[in-house]
């Protein structure tokens, strides 16, 4: 029980026994499974009797069960420049069908001739600035500059929160079909 | 009659796109994503109208064909901060934000998040470059 939570008494001799109570009993292969807040329950009034208990929080509790991960640089690597290959290129491919969908080769010139009035093909006085801005605006968006205080570098930003979206929906699915089946 | 009637349907046609504009900058999220980067959240409603001002300006200098005889250096800032704008516009897309947390699940790779950014980063810049200065050379 004390790994599960935390244990709440005045009376430190019931808190002893209900924090050592066994509540589950793993088998060692990798799988998934879940604790009900009833089974909780159950199992400290079978322990114990004449007690009162109030579960504050969530009642149900997921259970992710995985063999120890052996930290393995040279395969990290490679997996790391796949996943930078796939997507320098991927996205080196987005970019130019973007450009060339919105035509934007002739939007470019038409916005060289609003401001300066001269027709120039392919001016390079407005690509080169468009490309090193595109570089500097997927920064930005990404990352934090010139921040000061110490709790806003800390902030999730929209890639982290998108990662946490992504596996909070994980989880809530596998413990719904979990619940289901059981 | 006719002038009237073509007077309707130019508005309507501007009202359309302007609310397609911008519901799909809405959509995209990234607005908020500058805001709370700089901490400004009274001001949206200026950026709001700064919005609806930078499309009313451009649609006019657009269409009427006329040249201001601005510097070239003014070019290149503005067309500088158009890339900036592009590549923050790029990155909100669902294509990135959905598509990068799948990969990095699979390859179980969150701690080196970092250099695939970077990596997606370099493909766009320079993809553009490639596209400006070799892809256009005929």
């Amino acid at each position: 029980m004390k790994d599960l939570g935390e244990v709440y008494c005045k009376n430190t001799s019931i808190k002893k026994k209900v924090e050592e109570t066994k509540v589950l009993k793993v088998k060692s292969d990798e799988s998934y499974s879940y604790i009900s807040g009833n089974k909780i329950i159950a199992k400290i009034l079978d322990n114990i009797d004449n007690i009162d208990i109030s579960i504050i929080g969530s009642s149900d509790i997921f259970l992710e069960i995985k063999g120890k991960e052996e930290p393995r640089p040279l395969l990290n690597l490679l997996k790391v420049l796949a996943v930078a290959l796939i997507l320098f290129f991927g996205s080196s491919m987005a970019i130019i069908n973007f450009f060339e969908d919105v035509d934007m080769k002739s939007s470019l010139e038409r916005l060289h001739y609003i401001i300066t009035g001269r027709q120039e093909k392919n001016p390079m006085i407005v690509t080169i600035p468009f490309s090193l801005g595109i570089g500097l605006g997927i920064y930005i968006f990404f990352n934090r500059v010139l921040s000061f205080s110490k709790r806003r570098k800390q902030e999730p930003g929209p890639l982290e929160l998108e990662l946490y979206i992504y596996d909070k929906n994980i989880e809530d699915s596998i413990l719904d079909d979990l619940k289901k089946s059981k | 009659m006719k002038i009237v009637l073509l007077i309707i349907i130019g508005i309507s046609a501007g009202l359309t796109v302007g609310g397609a504009l911008a519901a799909f900058i809405t959509l995209l999220d990234f607005i908020p994503r500058l805001i709370q980067l700089t901490n400004t959240r009274k001001l949206i409603k200026l950026y709001q109208n700064i919005f609806a001002l930078g499309g009313l300006i451009f649609s006019f200098l657009y269409f009427f064909n006329y040249g201001l005889r601005l510097s070239r250096i003014i070019s290149m800032i503005v067309s500088f901060i158009m890339g900036i704008f592009t590549g923050l516009f790029s990155s909100a897309l669902a294509e990135v934000l959905n598509v990068i947390p799948v990969l990095s699940k699979k390859f179980k790779l969150k701690h080196n998040l970092k250099y695939i950014v970077f990596a997606m980063l370099l493909g766009k810049m320079s993809g553009s470059f490639w596209y400006w200065l070799v892809m256009n050379k005929r």
